[in-house]
């Protein structure tokens, strides 16, 4: 039986934070809330490499609380996110939007390592800088062999990174295990019950490997 | 398992996500047991972290500030700029300024209406909002009551 036609009712849109209300929740993080925020925005900041384009884990935090305030992301504090963890969620998808600029933007001037080093030579024999290639606008050669050229020097990048990680913890056979878990996307829940190991076990070998691959990628990118 | 790729750039990825995870999941507790680890200050970490976040708010409220002290000075120039026939008394324009709010109901709740009376309003605040109401082209309708 057809009744009446029932009107949706469209949800209440949720409240964003205030300026105020987000000073106060930056005044009472405490001291793992900030030892959290920190060392995630460490671990964004290396994994998009080169496309931070020199900037570090400060100017992603700073960027991050801006983007809070000035949207598109916002803080729903009535939602039930708790300020931290919302600041998290942005510090991740800023961190992909920039390395998602670099990826859009092969032959911007911002990524340029050495010009030398991205520098190409056309069949005639003359050399291009990518600055010369920038200037125009429609995709051609040159544009193409400099995203293969970034290309290649992302995963050469990569693969002297992971080489040493791995080298690193040669004589370490439990992290050894955990690295390659995590390499096939385990979660850590998967990876204890895998190698069968406690939690407890879990965090005190991923917090080595944590210690040792943050030297070793922070070596890499100051050269 | 899923396939290894032979994508260096994705496998690092995967360990630092991984690691992130950790980050992300880790309780309080252990997190200020790593950061003693490695001999740093957590109280250094606290007073770093939030200092960023407020100098951020901070420059935020800043550029709101001088964005809307520039459309108040475009707003101010723009009515200076104009020429509007406006009543030459105080008086003259009181009146005309009382017809408007009469006549304007949706102007009554930016007055404050419920709260505040109009006697409290200078002449010159009279003015100004004579001739906003004039630059938003709202007075053209109005009249004022015979006596």
């Amino acid at each position: 039986m057809k009744g009446k036609p029932r009107l949706e009712r469209a949800a209440p849109q949720p409240r964003a934070a205030s300026p105020e209300e987000i000073l106060r929740a930056i005044v009472s993080l405490c001291d793992a809330d900030n030892e959290r925020l920190e060392q995630y925005a460490i671990n964004r900041i290396h994994r998009i490499g080169r496309a931070a384009a020199g900037r570090n884990h400060q100017e992603l935090l700073h960027e991050a609380l801006v983007s809070l305030l000035e949207g598109p992301r916002h803080w729903f504090p009535d939602n039930g996110v708790s300020f931290p963890v919302c600041l998290m969620g942005v510090l991740r998808s800023l961190s992909s939007a920039w390395a998602g600029h670099r990826k859009r933007n092969p032959g911007s001037p911002r990524y340029a390592g050495l010009e030398s080093e991205l520098s190409i030579r056309k069949d005639e024999g003359r050399l291009v800088s990518p600055f010369e290639v920038v200037r125009n606008e429609s995709f051609n050669y040159e544009e193409a062999a400099i995203e293969a050229e970034n290309e290649n020097a992302r995963q050469a990048d990569a693969k002297a990174i992971v080489d040493a990680i791995m080298a690193d913890f040669a004589d370490d056979e439990p992290a050894t295990l955990v690295l390659l878990c995590m390499d096939d996307e385990m979660d850590g829940p998967a990876i204890q019950s895998a190698l069968n190991i406690t939690e407890t076990q879990f965090r005190t070998i991923t917090r080595r490997i944590q210690r040792r691959t943050k030297k070793i990628m922070e070596a890499f990118y100051a050269r | 398992m899923p396939d290894k790729s032979p994508n260096e750039a994705d496998r690092l990825a995967r360990i630092i996500d991984g690691l992130g995870e950790q980050i992300r999941t880790a309780s309080d507790e252990e997190l200020l047991d790593a950061a003693r680890e490695e001999r740093r200050d957590v109280g250094e970490t606290s007073a770093r972290v939030k200092g960023i976040l407020k100098h951020a708010l901070r420059s935020h409220q800043q550029v709101q500030l001088i964005a809307a002290r520039e459309g108040y000075r475009r707003d101010t120039a723009a009515m200076a700029a104009r020429s509007f026939e406006l009543p030459e008394t105080n008086e003259e324009r009181r009146k005309l300024f009382m017809a408007a709010i009469t006549q304007l109901p949706q102007l009554q709740p930016a007055f404050t209406m419920q709260n505040r009376e109009f006697k409290d309003f200078s002449d010159d605040d009279i003015e100004v909002q004579l001739r906003k109401m004039a630059l938003l082209d709202l007075l053209s309708g109005v009249k004022v009551p015979e006596e």
